[in-house]
């Protein structure tokens, strides 16, 4: 889901790479306390997305915040100190929207979609949940059990499991290697105080953004995101941690005692700009997760039933790519040999030309579908901005400098081995509701 | 191909959003339907950036007959080997179209879909047809099927939600084919022959069972022809006999009124089932705003009463799905399983409370209208999707009610007034059965 989220993302860096549509133009304005408004006016249904992006996620969290980030984003709903907990989401749901909120590596956010006419009430409704959540402790105790739940429904996805047991390993000690979720141990022990700490300290205008796209008048929305938000005062930038210099050693394995298992391979690469994001995401097209991609060839080829799960993870500290294939036990050797003879030719000999246009054509699409809403479309604006990709790149496979099979080469050769890579295997329960 | 077009063309005016600000007037939808009986429905929208294509058969869980899952494995197996090209080719021809393919079983169809460009369109409609007029079923695919298959029958017996959504259709539906898995019995699924597979798509795949939906980017000229030349050779063979109907469950008393069934994970989950008017009947639009205000949204009753108010639950809602005959509301809450057991004593406790209160304490106009907004809303948010417009147009097809379906929702739910989803509660939400589906052992 976040590498369609950032193909979009990087394809709507460029015009040439979006297909006909509904017809829209961007305005934007970085407010004097730091916050940047992006409003993108479209044509079409008389409806807007709203999107509030702040640096809070799980990589600013510091030793003692486990699950800070995540445990804010729902305190959110809770009341404000204008609003009684539930009211913003009573008030959103008469304008006919769903308030919702997320917690990602980087940030966290708060969205909605409601109809057009409705978006000055909500941004208020968004901006006051930003601003002045109250983040009592009597809240904090009560909203404990409920993000306990949610802990527990998420465990029920293998895929889930192995992805934050690659990030573990792949960022020993930093935020980026926690559960977005928190773990239930860190929870428990977690307190108002803390809550409220990462909150004065993270959940601030700078570095955050606004995206507002929809059937609206740009100028009109800048003007009100201005009123509505200009008055949220900024606190000195909180410093993003430094990442951890080196990956964390897998453990030897024991094949967990369950008939099937999610086998994981994860790669991690730091300092990426504009050019190398692109060039990740077409590893990944390459690699497998584009349909005809070398993985699922492979594996077809091996009579696995499904389909690998391939994607490129974009951070502000770098990105990852990620491979999980789920299996029979017996097969276990046969899929890990498989994964590794992949990867190794990716790293020891250039992809063809026409796996390089495929993999941008399947871009392109991802970037098409991507827009065809307006919540997408702030989504992927969003990303961007977070990633700092404005003004990106070239488009993947454009003869004029865009990125070439000798590119994806040159950043296989640096990703794909044991000293930049993690390794996972995690059992497949039946009740896997995400495979 | 040649196929004879003396066809009716309806042109359906869809209903505009009053009072939304920049509102245009919606895209004209056009149906026709072909001599061999296919129905095929669609809608250019110029400033959509794709198109999809939904074909709607009437191969669902309802038709299965003692073949229980055969409709899935049937459908899943379409997309190997057919009458000119082997399971590699349609596999690179599936890659060739640039979007994606799926194939979903539900109660009263299966629903094959796919999400395509306008540079793409004529291919993806090909596969799609060619699929489905020309499945060879060879044995790699059948089996790759039932493999399928077989994991979805086990985790509708495993997985906390699906386990309690079957118990409680089974406890609701005494006689409708709503009772039915519909993730299909895998024992049926483990051992069922080509030629079980074969006779099941000869005697349903046929054009009278089948609604084809475009909606997007593509001209409707260009999609009726395409269409027309992709499916329009369907073998048109007589339709099977009429199945019957659902909505006539005779049962009085819901059995077992309250059970208990073990899955695996780390939740537990408790639901609470009704009966519910089909889409079709008058009670509908009432019936979904009585469902909204009870378990839709976080302002909902259920919501406010158990996470808000006591910290219970992180997923907590109600599903009320729109079925052609009577079918059901289930809303539930779902815990960790390692709360203590008193939580979930409670939790149970205050889930009959709220489904009471709506006939104890009826709706008030502002939960009303709470609710109208948000579904209508909703509507609005969905319509953004090419594919969801292409499904809602097949449904209306496929349901033979026309516009009453979607198109005039906003209308139907304007019209309800507080009185009526009173009367609705009450005639609905009188009696109800509780399903809790838990771990044997809680998770720590």
């Amino acid at each position: 889901m976040i590498y369609l989220l950032v193909a979009a993302t990087l394809a709507l860096a460029h015009p040439l790479a979006l297909g006909e549509g509904a017809q829209s133009a961007t305005a934007t304005r970085v407010l004097p306390n730091g916050l940047k408004v992006v409003v993108r006016a479209r044509t079409g249904l008389p409806i807007v997305a709203l999107d509030l992006w702040v640096l809070a996620g799980t990589g600013m969290e510091t030793a003692g915040e486990e699950g800070a980030a995540h445990f804010v984003e729902h305190l959110l709903f809770r009341g404000t100190a204008t609003r009684a907990s539930g009211e913003s989401d009573a008030a959103v749901e008469a304008l006919g929207g769903v308030l919702n909120a997320g917690t990602t590596r980087d940030g966290a956010h708060v969205y909605t979609t409601v109809p057009s006419s409705g978006l000055d009430e909500a941004l208020e409704v968004i901006a006051d949940m930003a601003m002045r959540p109250l983040l009592r402790d009597a809240d904090v105790d009560l909203e404990r059990g409920v993000i306990l739940d949610e802990v527990a429904a998420a465990a029920s996805n293998p895929d889930r499991a192995a992805i934050e047991g690659l990030m573990a390993s792949l960022y020993p000690g930093h935020g980026y290697g926690r559960p977005l979720l928190g773990s239930p141990e860190a929870l428990r022990r977690l307190d108002a105080a803390t809550v409220r700490s990462f909150h004065a300290r993270c959940w601030s205008p700078r570095g955050a953004v606004l995206v507002l796209v929809g059937n609206v008048d740009a100028g009109r929305a800048i003007a009100s995101a201005e009123r509505v938000f200009g008055g949220w005062g900024p606190t000195p930038a909180s410093q993003e941690p430094p990442l951890p210099a080196s990956l964390s050693l897998n453990p030897a394995e024991d094949l967990p005692a369950s008939d099937q298992v999610v086998l994981g391979w994860a790669y991690r690469a730091d300092a990426l700009g504009g050019r190398d994001r692109l060039t990740l995401d077409a590893l990944a097209a390459v690699a497998g997760a584009a349909p005809g991609g070398r993985l699922r060839r492979e594996l077809a080829s091996m009579a696995l039933p499904g389909y690998p799960v391939v994607e490129a993870r974009q951070l502000r500290g770098g990105g990852v790519l990620s491979v999980l294939v789920g299996c029979d036990r017996q097969r276990v050797g046969d899929v890990r040999a498989a994964v590794e003879r992949v990867m190794g030719a990716l790293a020891k000999q250039e992809c063809s030309g026409e796996e390089i246009r495929h993999a941008a054509q399947w871009l392109a699409s991802c970037a098409l579908f991507d827009k065809e809403t307006v919540e997408g479309e702030a989504r992927s604006l969003a990303t961007a901005e977070l990633l700092r990709l404005s003004g990106a790149s070239s488009p993947v496979a454009d003869p004029d400098g865009g990125v070439s099979a000798a590119d994806v080469h040159a950043l296989s050769r640096r990703l794909l081995d044991a000293a930049h890579s993690a390794h996972v295997v995690v059992p497949l329960a039946r009740s896997g509701r995400q495979r | 191909m040649r196929v004879r077009s003396v066809f009716t063309a309806t042109i359906v005016l869809w209903a505009l959003i009053r009072g939304a600000a920049g509102a245009e007037p919606e895209p004209a939808v056009v149906s026709r339907t072909t001599a061999s009986g296919l129905r095929i429905v669609a809608c250019h929208d110029p400033e959509a950036p794709v198109a999809a294509i939904r074909v709607l058969v009437r191969a669902g869980v309802a038709d299965e007959g003692r073949s229980p899952g055969i409709a899935r494995v049937t459908a899943w197996a379409l997309l190997g080997a057919n009458e000119s090209q082997s399971r590699e080719s349609v596999a690179r021809e599936i890659d060739a179209i640039g979007g994606s393919v799926t194939v979903d079983i539900g109660p009263d169809y299966t629903a094959i879909g796919c999400n395509t460009t306008a540079q793409a369109f004529e291919h993806a409609a090909w596969v799609l047809g060619l699929a489905l007029r020309g499945a060879e079923f060879d044995s790699r695919s059948l089996q790759e099927a039932r493999s399928a298959a077989l994991e979805v029958a086990r985790r509708e017996r495993s997985d906390a939600y699906e386990a309690a959504y079957l118990a409680v259709r089974q406890a609701l539906h005494d006689a409708s084919p709503y009772r039915l898995p519909f993730g299909g019995d895998p024992v049926v699924i483990s051992s069922l022959p080509r030629d079980a597979v074969v006779a099941f798509h000869r005697s349903h795949y046929v054009p009278a069972n089948v609604v084809v939906a475009v909606y997007g980017c593509v001209p409707v000229q260009r999609c009726m022809e395409s269409v027309e030349r992709s499916f329009g050779d369907l073998r048109g063979r007589p339709a099977p006999r009429p199945r019957w109907l659902p909505g006539a469950d005779s049962r009085r008393a819901y059995e077992p009124p309250r059970s208990e069934i073990i899955v695996t994970g780390k939740s537990a989950l408790i639901a609470l089932g009704v009966r519910a008017p089909a889409v079709s009947s008058p009670d509908y639009a009432a019936f979904a705003l009585a469902s909204a205000i009870l378990g839709q949204g976080k302002a909902s009753r259920l919501y406010r009463r158990t996470r808000e108010a006591l910290g219970i639950g992180y997923s907590v809602g109600a599903l009320y799905p729109a079925l052609e005959g009577e079918g059901h509301m289930m809303a539930h809450i779902e815990v960790s399983s390692g709360r203590p057991p008193e939580d979930l004593a409670r939790a149970e406790r205050v889930l009959v409370e709220a489904v009471r209160s709506m006939t104890a304490a009826p709706p008030s106009e502002a939960e009303v209208e709470r609710a109208r907004r948000l579904l209508s809303g909703q509507w609005l948010v969905g319509r953004q999707r090419a594919a969801e417009r292409a499904l809602q147009m097949a449904r209306a097809l496929f349901y033979g009610v026309g516009s009453k379906m979607d198109e005039d929702l906003p209308a139907a739910l304007r019209a309800v007034t507080v009185q009526d989803v009173e009367r609705v509660a009450r005639r609905y939400l009188s009696r109800h059965v509780i399903v809790v589906a838990r771990p044997a052992s809680p998770s720590p």
